[in-house]
């Protein structure tokens, strides 16, 4: 008989609801996620302007003086805490706030696609390996140690740059040098390890399992099996990663923007803002500020976030999810 | 409990082990000798190549013109005085024959390189066969020489040119032009024809640069990180009359990539001199301190450069194969706004040539700019219904530009400016590197993109041979517009004739005018570049700026010095 | 010692030369496989006349079969044969240059964040619950969230730049002035250990606090002993073993490449620095050989953790794997 999947996770979520911590992390995250969303209506209707307009030689009021959005000296203003240029601007014009914003879509797409990513291809080799056992299973692993011991930075801004010119080109397999399939691809593939292991051990141990002994008795297939039986118990461990992979995956995308491999300019990405803020660091600070902050705010609910459900699941899983 | 405290021994012995092996597999940091004076200056990069047949930057200029030099060579003197030609290791300007295809000189007798080896007439022909087996950039140049063309295409680096005769008895050189050129004593002075042994190897010399006669020599080349220059000893002020011996002993060049961190440097006296253009993030604050009338005493100054900035219209790919599209595109291009991402130091402008060039037209820099006055806004609505009337709207433009700030920043700004007159453009970043080669290949059929050019030497030939139709090659292209039009080839042609530039400037206007009006290019302005130093440095009476090759590093003095 | 463990590290090490045969095909595929385009014109860089490009396909054999091509890079690098065609350097020297710059960095916030994670560990887990724990448990979530390349920059920003205290950047070599060197490197030491801190002083508690609750160490206070002892006799040496092992892994991913945001924003010039600045030429013989490098160092390193893991832990040696 399989266990019944309805009172963990209701116990689960009732623990959850009592950890504060955790549901304002994931109150904020959810924020921050809508307001990128609705960067175009921000841009349409507050800003006034798009995520890569110029706007080099306008003036706005502030404080009631008529100001340059970057003066003769090519210094942007600062927050103006108004519609236009909420959060300021930067060295090309350009509104801080719907960058921000627009940014924040690249930033989450690439890691909420490279998470997935990851759960997918992790899951799948993370069951074979556990459930099969043997030589699947010695292959799989030793798989895995090559991933992991790649230096995970330098691969993907190496295989960032060196597509960058002329795209991806793997026989029918065409990706173009500037799309976003290719910092998520990387990514994902980095942190298949990571959740590979774990999933390999609950399939490991769930396969001596007697509901799992009983069903092979029954005659079922494998297959069947592992969809039925083992895939259910495994869940608790993606439930616990994906928060922890989505927050590294966003992470490894601003490292990889950051060192012009990851989204390419002109598309904005909170990594690649502050690597263009940093240039001024000294006389615009909030170009390096803003966007870090974000980053931080981000990355910090969704660890909150995972924390908590962790700890309502399954409080003594060892999760790590490394550089 | 033993185990542990084996663990942590094995621990602590890995780490000894390691600072150990970060001890002894430091480099030392100290090039500077005791006593001698030395200052310490940073680039951001890497001179393209320290090979005086190949450099073709600024980067490699600046210092390697103090190291090799030519038969000819420049006053070392600000302004215009600095664009006369003075005889360098000839001993007199060339005799050039009636009909111009025919230059004689005479080297000087006793002259050395820095490594003693003695100066032969012979090592100008070989520095000459460097360039041109090397295909170096400056290879078009000298291409005029008879023998050139066949020489290349022969491939035997040691084939004779038979347009250049030396004697190396008496030091006469004899060069033959295929037909009259006005500015090869300009070329004759160009650091490519910086004379080397004649044993230099046929190949990019950068790790170890060969030996010159300059008030300078290179004593040390490590790429990407730092590159010495040392008096020459054998230099003195009678080797090259007009030619200044150094008066500091040791030149260090750090590459330093972050140009924040260099200025930051300078101001606090850490660096000596930063060879790039102050930190836009620091320049408000370093004019405020250190420009003229600043509060800490001068040590910054700003001048004009023979330079213009651009973008490159391929007239042979669409939609700028349509005349009207690429006015559409000039009319509409905000240069103000440019000028704003050099942080000031751009002057907008719309003629090719740049000021202090002959040809230069004043007033194409103002109201009579064809396309409206560069320092006011542009006609944004007269751009659009061009574009409009030539059908073009929506038409898909990438921009090309390279990663060196403020380029990225301009390409985007150009793009977004386009797009603003109803093109569809996309800005495409390469790193600087490879900028060059990508856009200067036929294959990569660029439509339009970032360019500069900052003269050769003070003539306009420098300039219009970027738009010579004989210019374009399929790699290593510079006439990116692929502008081939009879009329500028012709008038270019027949101009080269004319040695006497005052009594033809009014020609050479006329040049500059129809290039720009015909659109072949989108000028934006002239660059102005800095002198920034620390106070060891004594600014008010060492530092001298040449028009063509910047900051004089062999005239600086410290301090000190009385 | 025993047969036990001879098997094991012997099953180990067989296992390292296996993945590290896998990382360079996978280096070469990443670097001439996959890419579009002549891979001799992209190695070629700068100024790629016809004739060098054709001397770059002879040399490392671009014509001949993947295979071959494949045994023709690795003999390359192996014998230290791989020349940049940017700088005209050897790349082998390159990298050795950088390397004392790269350990610098590495070593000295290794020994920063370990220390300082096991002091902290320890403290949180002794007042579990109490008002310091809770808040360094948030600084340790903050620390984990914060990207290293932006806490450098607004650390050289501000400390370094405005309150002039440190350096904002570059390096010093140790026998230059080892003041000055320490000097230079505190801020990017304090950059990359904040990261590692957290994670690991949490993990620690961690353990401290499951293993405080385990049965030998009831026995050992019921026996008398002090709580000193029992806490470092019995607690600490069964937490600290799975902590530095993990310290061992994440010290070799920074060596092997993770420090390179920390080199670039700190101008420190070491071997991630390089390979960032050669990425950037898109420079391919520099990079190639740096990632190669660095994935073995890494593989061999989480080999001898593995070793050194089980000598110390026999549970280990059973299963054949690790406790990951």
């Amino acid at each position: 008989m399989a266990p019944s999947t309805d009172g963990p996770w209701r116990l689960t979520w009732r623990r959850l609801r009592r950890d504060r911590a955790a549901l304002a992390g994931g109150l904020v995250f959810a924020l921050i996620a809508l307001a990128c969303l609705a960067a175009p209506l921000w841009a349409r209707h507050v800003a006034g302007t798009g995520p890569e307009e110029n706007h080099l030689t306008e003036r706005v009021v502030v404080d009631g003086v008529p100001t340059d959005v970057v003066d003769l000296r090519g210094t942007p203003i600062g927050p103006t805490w108004s519609g236009r240029f909420f959060l300021g601007a930067d060295s090309n014009g350009r509104d801080v706030m719907v960058r921000l914003l627009y940014g924040g879509r690249n930033s989450l797409l690439v890691g909420l696609a490279a998470a997935l990513g990851t759960i997918a291809v992790g899951l799948l080799l993370g069951l074979l390996a556990g459930y099969h056992r043997g030589r699947l299973d010695a292959v799989v692993r030793w798989a895995l140690d090559v991933i992991w011991s790649l230096p995970v930075v330098l691969v993907g801004v190496a295989l960032g740059t060196a597509l960058a010119l002329g795209g991806l080109e793997l026989g029918p397999l065409r990706i173009g040098a500037d799309s976003l399939a290719i910092p998520i691809l990387v990514i994902a593939v980095v942190y298949v390890p990571y959740l590979a292991r774990p999933v390999r051990a609950r399939a490991l141990a769930l396969r001596e399992r007697e509901f799992v002994e009983a069903a092979r008795a029954q005659g079922m297939g494998t297959a069947r099996i592992v969809f039925t039986e083992v895939l259910p118990n495994v869940a608790p461990t993606l439930v616990v990663f994906l928060p922890l992979l989505v927050a590294n995956a966003i992470l490894l995308e601003a490292a990889l923007s950051f060192l012009g491999a990851g989204v390419r300019p002109p598309a904005p990405s909170w990594g690649t803002m502050i690597a263009e803020g940093e240039d001024l660091i000294v006389s615009a600070p909030h170009l390096t500020v803003v966007p870090g902050l974000m980053l931080v705010a981000t990355v910090l609910s969704l660890n909150l976030l995972g924390e908590g459900v962790r700890d309502a699941l399954d409080p003594r899983a060892k999760v790590r999810i490394g550089r | 409990m033993r185990k542990l405290y084996g663990v942590a021994a094995v621990c602590l012995a890995a780490v000894v082990a390691a600072f150990v092996l970060v001890a002894c597999g430091d480099e030392g940091g100290g090039t500077a000798t005791e006593g001698d004076s030395s200052v310490t200056i940073a680039q951001a990069s890497q001179p393209d190549f320290l090979d005086p047949a190949l450099s073709y930057t600024v980067h490699g200029w600046e210092p390697m013109w103090l190291v090799y030099t030519p038969l000819l060579t420049y006053k070392r003197e600000e302004g215009e005085a600095g664009t006369e030609l003075i005889p360098g290791l000839a001993e007199e300007l060339p005799e050039v024959s009636a009909d111009g295809k025919t230059y004689r000189l005479k080297l000087r007798e006793g002259l050395r390189y820095s490594d003693g080896t003695p100066v032969k007439a012979s090592d100008f022909e070989h520095t000459i066969k460097r360039v041109l087996s090397m295909e170096s950039g400056g290879a078009a140049y000298f291409e005029a020489i008879e023998g050139a063309t066949e020489y290349m295409e022969g491939g035997k680096a040691n084939a004779d040119i038979s347009g250049i005769e030396t004697d190396d008895a008496s030091g006469e050189i004899t060069i033959r032009l295929t037909a009259p050129d006005a500015s090869f004593s300009n070329v004759l002075a160009m650091n490519f024809a910086g004379l080397v042994p004649g044993d230099t190897p046929f190949e990019n010399q950068t790790k170890s640069p060969p030996p010159g006669v300059g008030p300078y020599m290179f004593t040390k080349s490590v790429p990407n990180r730092e590159f010495v220059l040392r008096r020459n000893p054998r230099f003195d002020e009678d080797t090259i009359p007009g030619v200044p011996t150094a008066k500091i002993e040791t030149v260090v060049t750090k590459i330093v990539p972050s140009v924040n961190r260099q200025t930051e440097q300078v101001i606090a006296n850490e660096l000596d001199f930063m060879q790039e253009p102050v930190a836009p993030d620091l320049v408000s604050e370093v004019i405020e301190r250190f420009g003229p009338g600043g509060s800490e005493g001068q040590r910054y100054k700003e001048f004009p450069t023979l330079s213009t900035y651009f973008f490159f219209l391929n007239t042979q790919e669409p939609p700028f194969d349509d005349p009207k599209v690429r006015e559409a595109v000039n009319v509409g291009v905000d240069r103000r706004a440019l000028a704003r991402l050099y942080a000031g130091s751009l002057a907008p402008g719309c003629s090719f040539l740049p000021p202090a060039v002959p040809g230069f037209d004043e007033a194409l820099n103002g109201p009579e700019c064809p396309f409206g006055d560069p320092n006011e806004a542009p006609d944004l609505e007269r751009a659009k219904r061009l574009l409009r009337e030539a059908g073009a709207v929506g038409a898909k433009v990438t921009v090309w530009g390279n990663d060196t700030d403020p380029t990225p920043r301009v390409t985007q700004a150009y793009a977004d400016q386009l797009n603003k007159i109803g093109f569809d453009a996309e800005p495409r970043i390469l790193d600087a590197g490879v900028y060059f080669q990508a856009i200067g290949n036929r294959k990569t059929k660029a439509q339009t993109g970032f360019l500069n050019w900052f003269a050769d030497f003070p003539h306009p030939l420098t300039f219009f041979f970027l738009f010579e139709g004989s210019s374009i090659q399929p790699t290593n292209n510079m006439n990116m517009s692929m502008v081939d039009d009879p009329r500028v080839n012709k008038g270019v042609a027949a101009l080269r004739r004319e040695t006497d530039l005052e009594s033809v400037a009014d020609r050479w206007q006329d040049l500059n005018r129809y290039v720009v009006e015909q659109d072949y290019l989108v000028p934006y302005g002239h660059r102005k570049l800095s002198t920034f130093v620390s106070d060891r440095i004594d600014f008010e009476n060492c530092t001298v700026v040449h028009p063509l090759y910047n900051n004089d590093y062999s005239q600086w003095c410290l301090k000190e010095d009385e | 010692m025993g047969g036990s463990l001879a098997r094991f590290a012997l099953r180990r090490l067989a296992s390292m030369l296996l993945v590290l045969f896998a990382v360079s095909v996978l280096v070469f595929v990443i670097f001439n496989v996959l890419p579009a385009g002549d891979p001799a014109v992209r190695m070629a860089g700068k100024v790629p006349t016809e004739a060098q490009v054709e001397a770059i396909r002879a040399e490392w054999g671009f014509d001949d079969p993947l295979p071959v091509q494949y045994l023709t890079m690795m003999r390359k690098l192996l014998t230290g044969d791989v020349v940049s065609y940017f700088t005209q350097q050897n790349v082998v020297d390159e990298i050795l240059k950088g390397l004392p710059r790269t350990l610098s960095l590495a070593v000295g916030a290794a020994v920063i964040w370990m220390a300082l994670a096991i002091a902290l560990g320890l403290y949180t887990a002794l007042r579990a619950g109490g008002v310091a724990d809770r808040l360094l448990g948030a600084l340790a979530l903050v620390g984990v969230s914060l990207p290293v390349f932006w806490l450098g920059a607004l650390l050289s920003h501000y400390l370094g730049y405005r309150a002039g205290i440190f350096p904002g950047g570059g390096y010093v070599p140790l026998t230059e002035s080892p003041l000055q060197w320490a000097w230079h490197l505190v801020l990017p030491w304090t950059t990359l250990a904040v990261v590692f801190i957290g994670v690991y002083s949490r993990l620690l508690r961690a353990d401290i606090i499951e293993t405080l609750g385990e049965g030998h160490v009831r026995t050992a206070r019921a026996k008398g002993l002090s709580e000193r002892r029992v806490l470092t006799h019995h607690v600490l040496r069964n937490s600290l073993l799975p902590i530095l092992t993990l310290w061992g892994l994440d010290f070799g991913a920074v060596l092997g490449g993770g420090a390179i945001l920390t080199e670039t924003v700190f101008d420190l010039q070491g071997v991630g620095q390089y390979a960032a600045d050669s990425i950037g030429q898109l420079d391919l013989p520099p990079v190639m050989a740096v990632t190669l490098f660095g994935a073995f160092f890494i593989v061999v390193l989480n080999t001898l953790v593995e070793i050194a893991h089980a000598a110390l832990d026999p549970r280990v040696r059973l299963e054949g794997g690790s406790r990951r």
